[in-house]
């Protein structure tokens, strides 16, 4: 797994951590129940605080990524693909709710919007 | 406490050798001038010049600030500087003792028990009033406590010197009185004056700032 | 015992000089950056916690213990470092290890040390007076690690030293508190260093504590706006914590939650958040 924190963007740093972590979750770049670092280790590696590190992992175990053990550390959460496949689709259905928005407002046809599409799936 | 005493003789272990060519020559000048019976004192000069060291060096490099948080307590820490004194005190004494046994007779028939304390009383005595002074108002103001005592201290060995009858009219007195009580008051002298002054060092520096 | 450091109401007069009253607690675990211009009362501050000066006034506990009632045993458990190395400098490195090998007895972890002095690759012949400033602190530091301190108190320790050391240091003091009943407070005026690795940022000026916060909370609750004049006169001014004004408009240090979301701000760094409120001060 690699994480980069970019000092530019806008996202807090915690975010950061947080969404790379989870995408490589998604990505099934780990077993399930595979220990992740310490949350000292990662702020350690990162060079950044352990508060940050920890809240990162706080809310990807609220999100239900991870899972944490006291003394233990924190495991890969399994992952259920159906329960994975409507969180995703969720967020598709947002993201192209954004785009219909969008579309409208600079009068833009839902076949140049499926143009679009295919241009960026290439 | 060792770690502390170890310091200070690091700190001026080049120091050490030329103190200790002072002494011979002081020894071989007090020698050749029949003095030798009064060599042991100038070992005075010696905790004198050693304390006037120690605490310039502290000073200099602010090492009380490092030792104060360590793991000592600051007791301990006058301590160390009363140990070295009292080692050297205890030096100068024992060579009294052996020039004692070596050179007997003449007018100086002064008998062991108070050349003992006498010679522990004396040679103590300036550092244990500089002591107290040092931890009070410091090595700046306390060199000029130093330049004093040692002025006073000069003039008199050179007052003794010249005066030679004075001193042995002072002998003749003290051989003359009961030695024994004489011993026993020099003793009791000595340590009051060195338990006194170790109490006014510890008091003094418990309630410092740095 | 959660708190490792537990300042109550800490009052200190020095001359013209007034520390607090500071009342701050440090929880086990973390590094704090102690930050303010030189002369806020840093120093002080960490004199008092290490003994060297007494409070008029307050209490101050580390690692659960009133600094009052520390025995040399509880005192082991402190490591320190000031901005020079305070030992006789004709010492050279053998006779300074020796020194604080007889000096913290059981607890003295040689294997530590050596491993440091190896790490920093500090001459073993050469007196103490002829090391760098920054082998100096590398040897400091080295001490202070080497007898299982479980707090880690220091004065400027950095200060004066070029960026490649400064950047070591921070790489150990994360890797001391990889063991997470280790903590450490850090004073200094280089805000870099304390930017990337504190997870609390305390922040004193003119002997009084400003705030003390988590770094990640303080750097996302504020925001620098630049505006002109007249859109600056709409902010809220409960909102801006500091201004910086020039010919061609403001730039306002502001809280973000106390201006609409819509504005465009740019992040802060931990010395924006200094300078701005030490200026709004002078003003």
């Amino acid at each position: 797994m690699n994480i980069r924190i970019k000092n530019s963007s806008n996202d807090p740093i915690y975010l950061q951590i947080k969404n790379q972590i989870r995408d490589a979750i998604i990505n099934g770049e780990f077993e399930a129940e595979e220990l992740l670092p310490s949350i000292r280790v990662l702020a350690k590696e990162l060079r950044v605080s352990v508060i940050t590190t920890k809240r990162a992992y706080d809310e990807l175990e609220r999100e239900g990524y991870i899972h944490s053990v006291q003394g233990k550390g924190s495991f890969v959460a399994a992952q259920n693909k159906e329960l994975m496949r409507e969180k995703m689709l969720k967020k598709i259905e947002a993201s192209l709710l954004d785009a219909l928005r969008y579309a409208k407002l600079a009068e833009i046809s839902k076949e140049e919007l499926v143009q679009i599409l295919d241009i960026l799936e290439d | 406490m060792k770690a502390l005493i170890y310091k200070d003789i690091v700190s001026i272990k080049k120091s050490l050798r030329t103190l200790a060519l002072m002494l011979i020559i002081i020894g071989i000048v007090f020698f050749g001038g029949g003095l030798i019976r009064v060599f042991p004192l100038s070992f005075m000069y010696v905790s004198i010049i050693l304390t006037g060291f120690f605490f310039g060096k502290d000073a200099a490099y602010n090492v009380e600030q490092y030792i104060i948080p360590a793991p000592i307590k600051r007791s301990e820490i006058v301590l160390s500087r009363y140990a070295i004194l009292w080692a050297i005190s205890g030096l100068g004494t024992l060579l009294a003792l052996i020039i004692h046994l070596f050179d007997r007779g003449g007018a100086l028939s002064i008998p062991w028990y108070v050349v003992l304390p006498g010679n522990f009383l004396l040679i103590s005595l300036i550092s244990s009033i500089q002591l107290p002074a040092l931890y009070k108002f410091g090595v700046e103001k306390g060199r000029v406590i130093y330049t004093l005592t040692y002025i006073l201290l000069f003039s008199g060995v050179s007052y003794l010197g010249k005066n030679k009858e004075l001193l042995l009219n002072i002998v003749e007195t003290i051989s003359n009185t009961n030695t024994v009580l004489l011993g026993a008051i020099l003793a009791l002298l000595a340590i009051l004056i060195n338990a006194a002054s170790y109490a006014i060092s510890v008091h003094i520096y418990s309630s410092k700032e740095f | 015992m959660q708190n490792a450091i537990e300042l109550n109401a800490v009052k200190k007069q020095l001359g013209n000089f007034t520390l607090g009253p500071i009342s701050l607690s440090v929880p086990k675990g973390c590094i704090v950056g102690y930050i303010g211009e030189n002369g806020a009362g840093k120093s002080t501050t960490i004199k008092l916690m290490l003994g060297l000066l007494r409070a008029d006034e307050g209490e101050i506990k580390l690692l659960g213990n009133n600094i009052k009632d520390f025995t040399p045993e509880m005192k082991k458990d402190i490591g320190y470092v000031f901005d020079n190395l305070y030992i006789p400098q004709e010492m050279n490195l053998k006779n300074a290890i020796s020194f604080h090998e007889k000096l913290y007895g059981s607890a003295w972890d040689s294997k530590t040390c050596n491993s440091f002095v190896d790490r920093f690759n500090l001459p073993h012949n050469k007196e103490i007076t002829h090391f760098s400033r920054g082998m100096k602190m590398q040897l400091g530091l080295t001490f202070a690690l080497s007898h299982g301190a479980k707090l880690l108190l220091l004065d400027e320790p950095t200060s004066g030293l070029d960026p490649v050391i400064r950047d070591d240091v921070l790489d150990i003091l994360l890797e001391y508190i990889q063991d997470e009943n280790n903590t450490v407070l850090i004073s200094s005026h280089i805000l870099s260093d304390l930017e990337k690795a504190a997870d609390y940022i305390a922040f004193i000026h003119k002997g009084q504590l400003l705030f003390m916060e988590q770094k990640d909370e303080l750097v996302e609750s504020c925001g620098i706006l630049s505006l002109s004049s007249e859109q600056a006169r709409d902010i809220d001014p409960s909102a801006i914590i500091g201004k910086r004004e020039h010919k061609f408009g403001v730039e306002l240090l502001v809280r973000r939650s106390l201006v609409p979301e819509n504005m465009d701000m740019d992040k802060v760094s931990i010395e924006d958040i200094m300078i701005y409120m030490i200026k709004e001060d002078r003003q």
